[in-house]
């Protein structure tokens, strides 16, 4: 475990970084079309790594998390746009962005913690499937009433009004139609990406995440145990649809990026590349869920390339009926076939890039010690001596009670029996 | 004076009187009648076994104690408290763990991990640490197992890491669930050793089990459940010479 200087100067080492990269960005990138692709790539990490935890952690499905990157672009694009009128409108220096970011984060994040609630309370109390339908179901609604919401009466009654303002298909673009403004540079972008990985990093390996493993694996087993399985479970979900409320947040806000949140950015296609980048770089791991969201970025980016080639362009040319775009899905759906034949536990599997080493360790556990045969009567004499003692001592200190002894008594291990502590914490209530 | 159940409240029964009380026990799954009839009582300090041929209710009777069931009629009670709208994992905080059927460990956690979680409604780390050192030394191969995948253990240890598991919340009361299925017979009976060891510290024990010899061996009473109803109940000395029980379960 690092001590607590190192944990200090790690913080403000990555500090540093992200300042650093706020200010280099640039000069790093000079090319605003990839400076733009590595921010969405961040943001498509965190919607990975938050969609990771309920599909890849507690090993629940749900294939509707464009629905709350939505719910979060949406209320992180009122946020912001809002905020900035306020203040001022104009420019959105860097200074501003200590403003409006973190109440965009917040509330983005918060809005859809309420929604993944709402949807995850009553799904997730049934065993089985139904939290895929239900995701997906309120993923759909969720597009098609902002969608719809300008159309027909949607300018009667006070709810109809407040989403008919949101532009429907058109989109949204601040209160004043000029744009989202757009304060999410390298330094939130990035420094986002970094707090999600620490904090999806630490869930997996506390006590909570070894507790969804064991849901995961046997519901039964872990109830009697005494988890109680809907309360993990509605947490991750609640979790999981946090983050990618932050992660639609930080989109509406992103340097570079589309100033104008749309309904159609949240269609199921972007669900499916959310599950694609966990299923990628193997359900349940962290590193995995960062890799699989930068290769899924930067491969449809890849292949869209691939369209204004020469050659390709030639192709079109001879063969005017081709879809380019129709192509481009083929190609990319034939290497996620491909990959999940060389590698179907995705690519990493469960594992990790840098895993800890376990600390784990029992050194030569004592024997057990004899056990002398002892009626039951003797039992019974015992325990009620024990009993007007005034003691639960169940462990049977009486001078000829070895055999209890040996089997649950206290500190009575032979010299050199050590049993190093993990230094993970045990049971529940910590993370 | 040093206690062994330091964060867990012992039992306010008294030793000898009834510990857990089961009233005419009714179970249903969907619309078929598991349990019809099941009136059990254990006493604090006695292990009682419940036998059976295949299908005749036993694990829907231990699941439904444990409140993984709903109860279609009757009553069950723990320590003079109804556990009727009480939850599974509150049926473990207050005191009796479950050994289910088929020893239903977590494979891919290790052996530690599987005992940690045991303890789960403990958070005293060093009671926690005292337990799970008790069970090492109540299945010393355990210890040698710590960091290997559960799944990996052979039947017999992976029986004793369920037992282990169910040992780590310090229950007052254990639920074992056929603990011999199929086990080498020179592990079983170190398992049942076990479990005798785990009743003289002071455990109360409801032993389902198939194997009726064994069963009737270690028990001091039993009760003979038959399609969803008790058929014969009585101590287990008793049950070990009655004629029908020599035919019907002991083969002759
Ligand atoms: N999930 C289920 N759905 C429907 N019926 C079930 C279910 N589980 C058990 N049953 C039925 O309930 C009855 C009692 O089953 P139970 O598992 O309690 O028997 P058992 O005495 O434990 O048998 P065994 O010795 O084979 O473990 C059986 O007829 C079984 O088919
Ligand atoms: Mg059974």
């Amino acid at each position: 475990m690092p001590s607590a200087v190192q944990r200090v100067l790690t913080a403000l080492l990555l500090v540093a970084a992200v300042v650093g990269l706020e200010f280099s960005f640039e000069h790093i990138i000079p090319d605003a079309a990839w400076r733009q692709l590595a921010l969405l790539a961040m943001v498509n990490v965190i919607a990975a790594l938050s969609l990771n935890i309920i599909n890849g952690m507690a090993g629940q499905f749900s294939i509707g998390h464009a629905g709350f990157l939505g719910i979060g672009a949406y209320t992180g694009a009122i946020v912001a746009g809002n905020l900035h009128q306020m203040l001022g409108g104009g420019d959105t220096p860097f200074e501003r962005s200590f403003i409006v970011m973190p109440v965009v984060i917040l509330s983005a994040g918060l809005v859809a913690a309420v929604f993944g609630f709402v949807v995850g309370l009553p799904s997730l109390r049934l065993r089985g499937d139904y939290l895929a339908i239900v995701t997906l179901g309120f993923a759909e609604i969720f597009r098609l009433v902002i969608g719809t919401a300008d159309t027909g009466g949607g300018t009667e009654g006070a709810i109809n009004q407040a989403l008919a303002s949101l532009g429907g298909q058109q989109g949204y673009a601040g209160p004043d139609g000029t744009g989202v403004p757009q304060y999410a540079g390298p330094f939130w972008i990035f420094g986002a990406v970094t707090v999600a990985t620490l904090v999806a990093w630490r869930l997996k390996f506390s006590g909570w995440g070894r507790t969804l493993r064991a849901l995961r694996e046997d519901e039964i087993a872990s109830a009697a145990v005494g988890v109680d399985p809907t309360r993990y479970k509605v947490t991750s979900f609640v979790l999981s649809a946090a983050g990618a409320g932050i992660a639609g947040g930080l989109m509406a806000s992103l340097r570079d990026g589309n100033p104008t949140v749309q309904p159609e950015q949240f269609s199921f296609a972007t669900s499916f590349d959310a599950i694609t980048m966990v299923i990628l770089g193997g359900s349940g791991s962290v590193s995995g869920a960062v890799l699989g969201g930068v290769l899924v970025t930067f491969t449809v980016k890849m292949i869209e390339q691939l369209q204004g080639l020469d050659s390709v362009q030639a192709l079109k040319a001879v063969y005017p009926s081709l879809d380019l775009n129709a192509l481009r899905m083929v190609i990319y759906a034939s290497i996620l076939v491909g990959l999940m034949i060389l590698r179907p536990e995705g690519l990493l599997g469960e594992r990790e890039i840098f895993r800890r080493k376990s600390r784990v360790k029992v050194t030569g556990a004592g024997p057990a010690q004899p056990v002398p045969a002892r009626t039951e009567a003797e039992v019974k004499a015992e325990r009620s001596e024990e009993g007007q003692a005034g003691g639960a001592e169940a462990g049977g200190a009486g001078a000829e009670g070895a055999g209890a002894e040996g089997a649950m008594a206290k500190g009575a291990l032979p010299e050199g029996t050590a049993i190093e502590r993990e230094e993970q914490p045990l049971g529940k209530d910590r993370s | 004076m040093k206690t062994a159940h330091p964060t867990r409240k012992p039992p306010s029964t008294a030793l000898g009187a009834p510990l857990l009380e089961v009233h005419d026990l009714a179970v249903a799954y969907g619309g078929i009648r598991a349990l019809k009839r099941v009136s059990l009582e254990v006493r604090c300090g006695e292990i009682v076994a419940m036998i059976g041929a295949n299908g005749a209710g036993k694990t829907t009777t231990l699941k439904t104690i444990m409140r993984l069931l709903p109860i279609a009629a009757g009553r069950i009670s723990y320590d003079g408290q109804d556990l009727a709208g009480v939850a599974t994992e509150e049926v473990v905080a207050r005191g009796v763990s479950l050994v289910p059927e088929g020893r239903a460990i977590f494979v891919n956690l290790t052996v530690r991990e599987n005992l940690e979680l045991g303890a789960w409604n403990h958070k005293d780390q060093r009671t926690i640490q005292e337990t799970l050192e008790d069970v090492v030394k109540l299945f010393p191969r355990l210890g040698e197992r710590m960091k290997q995948e559960g799944g990996t253990l052979s039947g017999g240890e992976q029986q004793m890491l369920a037992i282990g598991r169910a040992l780590m919340a310090r229950p007052a009361m254990l639920l074992l669930d056929e603990p011999s299925l199929g086990i080498a017979p020179r592990l079983v009976a170190d398992i049942f050793e076990a479990v005798a060891l785990v009743a003289a510290s002071g455990t109360t024990i409801l032993l389902v089990e198939q194997n009726t010899r064994l069963a009737l061996k270690y028990s001091t009473r039993a009760y003979v459940l038959r399609t969803g109803e008790i058929a014969m109940s009585g101590s287990s000395k008793e049950l070990a010479n009655n004629e029908e029980i020599r035919a019907a379960y002991l083969g002759g």
